[in-house]
């Protein structure tokens, strides 16, 4: 008997240690092409190591940052923080001079706006970021550098697809009452941008009292919302592209539907923070990633589509071909934000 | 745990006697032998206790009369605590706090006396094993109790939901997101406080009494009430208003299931107003001092509890506590304490097993994916293996640090009797009533602003820990160190020897059981240790409690569950060696 757990125990080990190591292997990088500058890398080895933040799947980043290790040698930390988590972190370390991040890569809301106003951002000026289309610039030291969408996705275990919610006013229906899910929008930007977008943009008459009518289950983040529809605990709900597509490849049992009309985008961004621990490392962790190589592989792991036009678009079951995007506009909406996040705590129990 | 409450507490406030009245000569020698070096020595452990608890609890209630952010310019005011008083929702978390507390301290006192009383006073078969059982669910972290109810009680997806499903397929399903499952959870965690609380006094009482109800006509029951309750009441009290200060300040728990619902708690409220859009830390530290008087009450009554307790029953006569024969309920009681192990210990950690091990989770086990993954990406991750580093170092060097400060201050205390030791025993006991919450946003503001290189370092951890657990170490060593003769030292000091030599050579090796058991003590506590470091950790900083919160917080649920698991058996796996290894002392010694 004990010989027999002894053997168990070896074989869970050795299965967890291999697992590790093909997964380690899984990326392997590519060597840098020659538009990341010989001496930038030279001078981040003497960095040693970068800090990223981020707001990315936990294996996805890993993966990147194990990519850029490997073409480098210089050591990425990948910081894994909810959107609104990573921009109070970041806040509190700036305002307390103890900022630890060297890159922060998330979908900057309107808080990037005073970020660059307070010098938190370092106006760097990556070779590789000329490659992207001029407005891809937001400010000093700020890149949009890939587009997602937001859309919807049900449990076809539990509901059929005539049933299922085909544009965002569906989930408005009575009919789905207590079973649909959304990310609470004090804690994503891209909710509280979906919100305005609701409001503002689609004109939806009464949104906040239907939304409250309609009882969603408010959750933390995309990956909860993918985890409640998968575990039935709610049978559809809104959600981002990238955690939709990345769990239905993963095999999960999950429909993921793109709205028709205007579709909601949100951005990724990558910023270079002032004064950084690592500024060196920081600037070729950027340039890196605006690459064509860190382009590709991004958009291959995150499942969101590079704004780089050597990029080729991404290949998803359901998208169309032609996406009508409606990208947010960070300094209209920050006028708003305060006010959007106290009525819908109080509409949605926050 | 009760035994050593009771000898902490007695008698109060550092007016402890000796056993053996002294003579002249060797108080003349101490004077002489300590003189102003013991001063000196007593006076920076006094500085040192200051700064580990005074510094926090001071910025908390600077910072709830500050108008700007720590370390930002700004005035006096009184706006926040305007603000705390007129908004609802601050009214509405006090009040849910306070409900939160006071029925999870009441129920945790019902199943934990009753616990105690099964497994100590009657005849239970298993009783050894249940007991054994109840200990370790002591040291079960609430927030993984907490974060394993969410895979069994979620109302769609719950496994016991969806099992109760296959025979009641109406059932619309229990919701351990609400008031009620906090209160479920806390009570699950906390009913084990109490019993280790209760069971000494239990023990301790003189079967004399029994025995005279009992030859006066009275049943086992009322005994049991009339005769047992009263004597152990002060102990029973005293649990439940621990408990209740305990839960006040708890994070972790109402985190995980209140937050999802709406349901609002001080100790969550203050996390959201320093973590999320808009921050507000004026409101945050005037809800921390808020939170801090609902607990300073708790223990100012438990202590005035205490203090008019009677001893009466605790005699030097040794005796074996009569045994309560509960005939043919006997199994139906101990199966009932054994439904509690079921739904305290078993039933969670396989919840967390199965989660851990599930590429999505279902809650139908036979439609999973099964995959390792989980356990991959936790050894892959440079976060998690810092985390473990960091948790690593700050709990052997914290529990170190802690113990020999607690040993210190026991000594200074007890042994040497110094002039003005009750301002030393204060500071030293105002943790109990200061959640850890409190003082993790009191050395935010300490230190945030402060030119001192130590916010988002570890250091500010391991000064958080140091302070808030100082009460945990201080009751191991005081425990002991009372007990011991004053003799013991006095033949060491009269013959010649300095007062270091008898502490190292006569006290130290009599009191080295109870140094290492409040070593072990204070590693679990901070290996276990959430709500002081949520909102201290920074990058580099991170620790394994925070990783399992921030996993499940940032929907990676199946790798909070591997991690959670794996914390859970090093926990139980430590707590289950020190227990035999005590066991050992015990028959060895035939104490």
């Amino acid at each position: 008997m004990a010989l027999k757990i002894r053997v168990a125990l070896m074989a869970i080990l050795l299965t967890i240690g291999a697992a590790a190591c093909s997964s380690n292997s899984k990326v392997v990088a590519k060597p840098p092409t020659s538009v990341v500058p010989e001496q930038l890398v030279t001078d981040a080895k003497g960095d040693g190591s970068v800090v990223i933040y981020h707001d990315l799947d936990v294996e996805a980043a890993q993966s990147l940052g194990n990519a850029f290790q490997a073409a480098y040698g210089v050591k990425a930390h990948m910081v894994r923080l909810g959107s609104a988590s990573l921009v109070k972190r970041f806040e509190t370390e700036k305002a307390a001079g103890r900022n630890t991040a060297d890159v922060l890569v998330t979908s900057a809301g309107p808080e990037q706006l005073s970020w660059q106003k307070k010098g938190y951002l370092a106006d760097i000026s990556p070779t590789t970021a000329r490659d992207f289309p001029a407005d891809s610039k937001r400010g000093p030291g700020s890149y949009r550098f890939a587009l997602g969408g937001t859309i919807l996705m049900y449990n076809p275990t539990l509901m059929g697809k005539s049933d299922a919610p085909k544009s965002y006013t569906d989930l408005l229906d009575p009919k789905y009452a207590g079973k649909v899910a959304l990310v609470a929008p004090w804690r994503s930007v891209v909710s509280l941008d979906w919100i305005w977008f609701m409001e503002n943009v689609a004109k939806v008459p009464g949104f906040e009292s239907k939304l409250k009518a309609v009882k969603p289950v408010v959750l933390n983040n995309s990956t909860d919302v993918v985890q409640a529809v998968v575990s039935g605990e709610v049978t559809a709900a809104w959600t981002v592209d990238r955690s939709c597509n990345q769990a239905s490849s993963d095999g999960a049992p999950i429909t993921c539907v793109f709205p028709p009309g205007q579709v909601q985008a949100y951005s990724r961004d990558v910023m270079a923070v002032s004064g950084a621990p690592h500024p060196r490392a920081a600037k070729l962790f950027v340039t890196w990633l605006l690459s064509q190589e860190g382009q590709t592989l991004f958009q291959k792991l995150v499942q969101q589509d590079s704004l780089r036009p050597d990029v080729p678009a991404l290949k998803q079951e359901g998208r169309p071909a032609k996406i009508d995007w409606w990208v947010p506009d960070a300094a209209v909406i920050q006028k708003d934000q305060k006010g959007i996040l106290a009525r819908y705590q109080a509409a949605l129990g926050g | 745990m009760a035994t050593s409450q009771t000898q902490l507490e007695s008698p109060p406030h550092g007016v402890v006697t000796s056993s053996r009245p002294t003579s002249f000569w060797v108080r003349r020698l101490h004077t002489l032998q300590d003189g102003w070096a013991s001063y000196v020595g007593y006076y920076v452990v006094v500085l040192v206790v200051a700064f580990l608890v005074l510094v926090p609890v001071a910025m908390v209630l600077f910072g709830s009369v500050w108008s700007s952010a720590p370390g930002r310019a700004g005035h006096l005011t009184l706006g926040h605590v305007k603000e705390f008083l007129t908004s609802p929702a601050n009214l509405v978390a006090g009040r849910n706090t306070l409900i939160v507390s006071f029925a999870t301290a009441a129920l945790s006192t019902v199943f934990g006396v009753v616990l105690a009383w099964l497994t100590h006073r009657t005849d239970i078969p298993g009783r050894r094993w249940i007991s054994l059982a109840l200990s370790l669910t002591y040291y079960f972290p609430s927030f993984i109790m907490a974060l394993a109810w969410t895979f069994l009680l979620a109302p769609r997806s719950g496994l016991l939901n969806e099992l109760v499903r296959h025979v009641a397929p109406n059932w619309a399903g229990a919701n351990i997101y609400s008031m009620g499952g906090i209160v479920w959870v806390m009570v699950l965690s906390y009913a084990p406080y109490v019993y280790m609380f209760c069971r000494g006094p239990i023990q301790a009482i003189d079967p004399a009494l029994e025995e005279a109800s009992a030859m006066s006509g009275s049943g086992p029951l009322r005994t049991s009430l009339r005769v047992t309750t009263p004597l152990i009441g002060h102990a029973v009290v005293s649990g439940f208003l621990l408990t209740f200060v305990l839960s006040a300040g708890v994070f972790g728990v109402p985190a995980m299931l209140g937050t999802p619902a709406g349901v609002r708690l001080l100790s969550t409220e203050i996390w959201a107003n320093v973590r999320f859009s808009p921050t507000n830390y004026g409101l945050a530290a005037t809800q921390a001092v808020a939170l801090m008087m609902i607990t300073t009450v708790g223990v100012v009554v438990q202590r005035y509890i205490l203090r008019r307790r009677s001893y009466a029953t605790i005699t030097g006569k040794g005796y074996r506590p009569q045994i309560v024969k509960l005939g043919r309920w006997r199994f139906l009681a101990s199966l009932l304490a054994g439904f509690y192990l079921l739904l305290g210990l078993v039933v969670p950690l396989a919840a967390l097993a199965y989660s851990s091990l599930v590429r999505y989770f279902v809650p139908d086990p036979r439609h999973a994916s099964y995959t390792l993954r989980n356990y991959v990406r936790v050894f892959q991750s440079d976060t998690l293996i810092r985390a473990f580093k960091n948790t690593l170092i700050l709990s052997i060097g914290g529990a170190t640090i802690g113990i020999i400060l607690a040993f210190t201050i026991a000594y200074l205390l007890i042994r040497m009797k110094v002039r003005g030791g009750w301002v030393l025993e204060t500071l030293s006991m105002i943790p109990i009533g200061v959640p850890g919450m409190v003082f993790g946003i009191g050395l935010l503001w300490a230190y945030v602003g402060l030119p001192v290189p130590i916010y988002g370092t570890i250091l500010i951890l391991l000064f958080a820990y140091l302070g808030h657990l100082l009460p945990h170490g201080l009751r191991a060593i005081q425990a002991q160190l009372v007990q011991l003769d004053d003799a013991l030292e006095e033949a060491s000091l009269v013959s010649g020897a300095a007062r270091w030599y008898g502490l190292v050579k006569v006290v130290f090796p009599l009191v080295l059981p109870a140094f290492l058991s409040g070593w072990i003590l204070l590693l679990i506590a901070i290996v276990k240790e959430i709500s002081t470091g949520i909102l201290l950790y920074s990058y580099g900083s991170e620790v394994v409690p925070i990783m399992i919160y921030d996993l499940q917080d940032s929907g990676q649920r199946g790798m909070a569950a591997a991690l959670a698991l794996m914390t859970a058996l090093f926990i139980f796996g430590t707590m289950f060696a020190v227990m035999r290894w005590a066991d050992r002392i015990t028959i060895q010694t035939g104490d």
